[in-house]
C-alpha cells in the first residue's frame, strides 16, 4: 500500500482512498501564522501526510500565546514560532517536510514566490493588512486559498480562489494598515474551531475527496450565542 | 409597520397633566436580525441598517433575505417589514 498502512484509517474514508493519500503525499501547502489557529491547522495536515508544508510566522512566543497556542509551552517563551512549529510537525510526521519560514509580509517577493510552488494557501495570521496582502498574493498568483480567523468567542473561515479573494469583498480602507488583532480577547476553541475547518477544507480538496474548491464559501460561529452561518459569497 | 408616537425634547409636566409642544408619528418596521426581531425607524436598506447598528460597512458579510451581499450591494438592498437580515462582523485574529 505504498507504506501507507498507517494512514488505513484515513483511506476507508468515502471518496479518499490510497489514491488520495497519494495526492496529499504530493502536495504543497503554505501556512502563514502559526498562532492560536495554525496551532490547530498544522498538526493536522502533519498527520494526515501532507507532502510539504511551509510554515511562515516571524513572532516568538509569549506568555499570553498559550492558552490558544498549544504548539507551545512555557519553555518556548521568546523562541521563534516558526521554528518551533517546524520541529513540532516534524516530530508529528517523519513522512511529512515541514519546512520554516521566520519572515515579515513586508519581506514581500521572497515569500510570494513561494506561492506559485503550492498547492494552497492558509492564511491564519492575525491582521487585515496582512490578509490582503496575502489573499491579493494568492489572487496574483492564481492559487486557492482558505483563510481561518478568530476574534472573541467567534470563529470564521472564507475560501478564495476563481477570481474571488478578500480584496474583491473588502475595500481597502486606511484603518487597516494600522490595525492588528494582537491584544483582542480571543477564545481558545474558537481559534482552533476555524483551524480544523482550515484543515478539514485543505485535506479534502487536496485528498481529491472535494475536488472542487468551494470558493466563496463562508463559515462563522459564535461560541457565546451557539449561532451558526454559512453562505457562498460569489454565488451572492 | 408600527405607528408610534415620538414626543419632542420639550415635553413637560404641568399641573398634573403631560404637555407636548412636538410630536411626530413615526413609522416602524419590523424585521428578524440576526435571529432576533428588531424595530427600526431610520433604515430603508442593509446599509442603513448596518449604521443605526454600528456595524463597519467595509468590514462585514451580509445575508439579507437568504442571499449573500457584497458590500457594493448593501446600498441598493432595500429592506420590507419581515425581512430576514444576518450581519457578522469580519474578525482577522488568530
Amino acid at each position: 500500500m505504498d507504506g501507507f498502512d498507517k494512514y488505513a484509517r484515513q483511506t476507508a474514508l468515502p471518496d479518499f482512498g490510497v489514491e488520495g493519500q497519494r495526492r496529499l503525499k504530493a502536495s504543497r501547502v503554505v501556512l502563514i501564522g502559526v498562532g492560536g489557529v495554525g496551532s490547530a491547522v498544522l498538526p493536522l495536515l502533519a498527520g494526515a501526510g501532507i507532502g510539504e508544508v511551509l510554515v511562515v510566522d516571524c513572532d516568538t512566543v509569549s506568555s499570553t500565546n498559550l492558552h490558544r497556542q498549544t504548539l507551545y509551552g512555557h519553555g518556548d517563551i521568546g523562541k521563534p514560532k516558526a521554528e518551533l512549529a517546524c520541529i513540532r510537525g516534524c516530530l508529528m510526521n517523519p513522512d511529512v517536510n515541514v519546512r520554516s519560514l521566520n519572515a515579515r509580509l513586508s519581506s514581500g517577493d521572497a515569500l510570494f514566490d513561494e506561492f506559485v510552488k503550492c498547492s494552497l494557501c492558509i492564511d491564519a495570521t492575525d491582521s487585515f493588512s496582512a490578509r490582503m496582502a496575502i489573499s491579493g498574493a494568492c489572487k496574483k498568483t492564481e492559487i486557492p486559498q482558505i483563510m481561518a480567523s478568530a476574534q472573541g468567542y467567534v470563529s470564521q473561515m472564507f475560501l478564495f480562489g476563481k477570481g474571488f479573494y478578500l480584496p474583491d469583498l473588502l475595500a481597502q480602507d486606511e484603518s487597516a494598515a494600522s490595525e492588528k488583532s494582537a491584544g483582542a480577547p480571543i477564545f481558545g476553541p474558537a481559534a482552533h474551531l476555524a483551524g480544523v475547518w482550515a484543515a478539514g477544507q485543505a485535506l479534502r480538496f487536496l485528498s481529491g475527496a472535494e475536488p472542487e474548491f468551494n470558493a466563496g464559501l463562508f463559515r462563522h460561529f459564535d461560541f457565546s450565542t451557539g449561532r451558526a452561518f454559512s453562505c457562498n459569497l460569489r454565488n451572492g | 409597520m408600527t405607528l408610534k408616537i415620538i414626543w419632542g425634547q420639550s415635553t413637560r409636566k404641568s399641573k398634573g397633566l403631560t404637555v407636548c409642544r412636538r410630536a411626530a408619528l413615526t413609522i416602524f418596521m419590523k424585521i428578524r436580525l440576526n435571529g432576533k426581531d428588531f424595530e427600526t425607524a431610520e433604515a430603508r436598506n442593509v446599509l442603513r441598517l448596518l449604521e443605526e447598528i454600528g456595524a463597519n460597512p467595509k468590514r462585514c458579510v451580509v445575508e439579507h433575505n437568504r442571499k449573500a451581499l457584497r458590500p457594493a450591494d448593501f446600498e441598493g438592498a432595500e429592506l420590507s417589514e419581515g425581512d430576514e437580515v444576518e450581519v457578522m462582523a469580519i474578525v482577522a485574529g488568530g
